[in-house]
């Protein structure tokens, strides 16, 4: 998500800039968000749940 | 921070008799969690101020996490914007002042409570923001819980699935964090886009609802 740098996509790497990968993740995002707002209004907060325990998993190096 | 904490674990772990070292990797996971547990509930209290305020914020809570995730993504994109960390790491000489065990307790709860220490994670700052405002003590607390428990958590998998392998080679153990954390962040943004776009349609939703 820097500012323009690879991405390993399994097969071969290929060269994003921030604007694409925001893209893909916002799209990506819209899905996860309707997918999450069908169980419920109640769906945003287990989004909020999931993207903390993702925050949690992610900070392996820092602090 | 795996570099500091990781080698007490292994120490820890390695001086104890077998049957206590989930004693002890649950310790640090439970003085973790308890960690953002009790910042969030201080943060919670600060509703007490004013609480016609904070029944207002609850009402829109949807539309306040889609606006900070949005905040959030925002400052990370433009590297403009101000985020509010403590730009430092773990005190490592906690290492010798204290025992190991106290040293790694005292490690898990300001670890947990995320606050404390450089925050890479941009979907961290969901935390502060759900437990002010969201409608239930649970929703509000769960979300810096579950960021606490996860950051120990991988602390825990890194020492004990990584240590017999690299025993002498902290670095390799620390590196895997590294490795490892495009495919997090990445899934952050995904979730963090969400969190933006679930906002303005559960207030419309909840409004459908409510009519």
């Amino acid at each position: 998500m820097e500012q323009r740098g690879t991405v390993d996509t399994g097969s071969a790497l290929v060269r994003v800039t921030r604007a694409q990968a925001l893209a893909v993740a916002g799209s990506a995002g819209s899905v996860v968000a309707l997918v999450a707002l069908g169980f419920g209004v109640t769906g945003i907060w287990w989004l909020v749940i999931a993207a903390c325990l993702v925050a949690g998993l992610a900070e392996v190096g820092g602090g | 921070m795996i570099g500091t904490i990781t080698p007490l674990v292994q120490g820890v772990a390695a001086r104890r008799a077998r049957l206590t070292v989930p004693i002890i990797y649950g310790a640090f996971q439970l003085s973790s969690t308890a960690g953002g547990v009790l910042v969030a509930v201080v943060v919670r209290a600060m509703r007490g101020v004013t609480p016609a305020l904070a029944t207002k914020l609850s009402e829109t809570a949807p539309l306040a996490l889609s606006a900070a995730a949005l905040y959030v993504l925002a400052a990370k994109m433009t590297g403009r914007m101000p985020l509010p960390m403590r730009n430092q790491q773990v005190p490592i000489e906690w290492r010798s002042r204290f025992s190991p065990v106290r040293a790694l307790l005292l490690y898990g709860l300001v670890l947990g409570a995320g606050i404390f220490t450089r925050i890479n994670a941009l979907a961290f700052y969901l935390g502060p923001v759900a437990a002010i405002i969201a409608p239930t003590t649970l929703l509000g607390l769960a979300p810096w819980a579950v960021f606490a428990a996860g950051r120990a958590a991988v602390v825990l998998t890194v020492s004990h699935v990584g240590a017999p392998r690299f025993r002498d080679q902290r670095e390799t153990v620390v590196g895997w964090g590294f490795h490892h954390r495009p495919e997090l962040e990445g899934l952050q943004w995904i979730l963090m886009s969400a969190v933006s776009v679930a906002g303005p349609l559960a207030m419309i939703l909840g409004q459908r609802a409510g009519a």
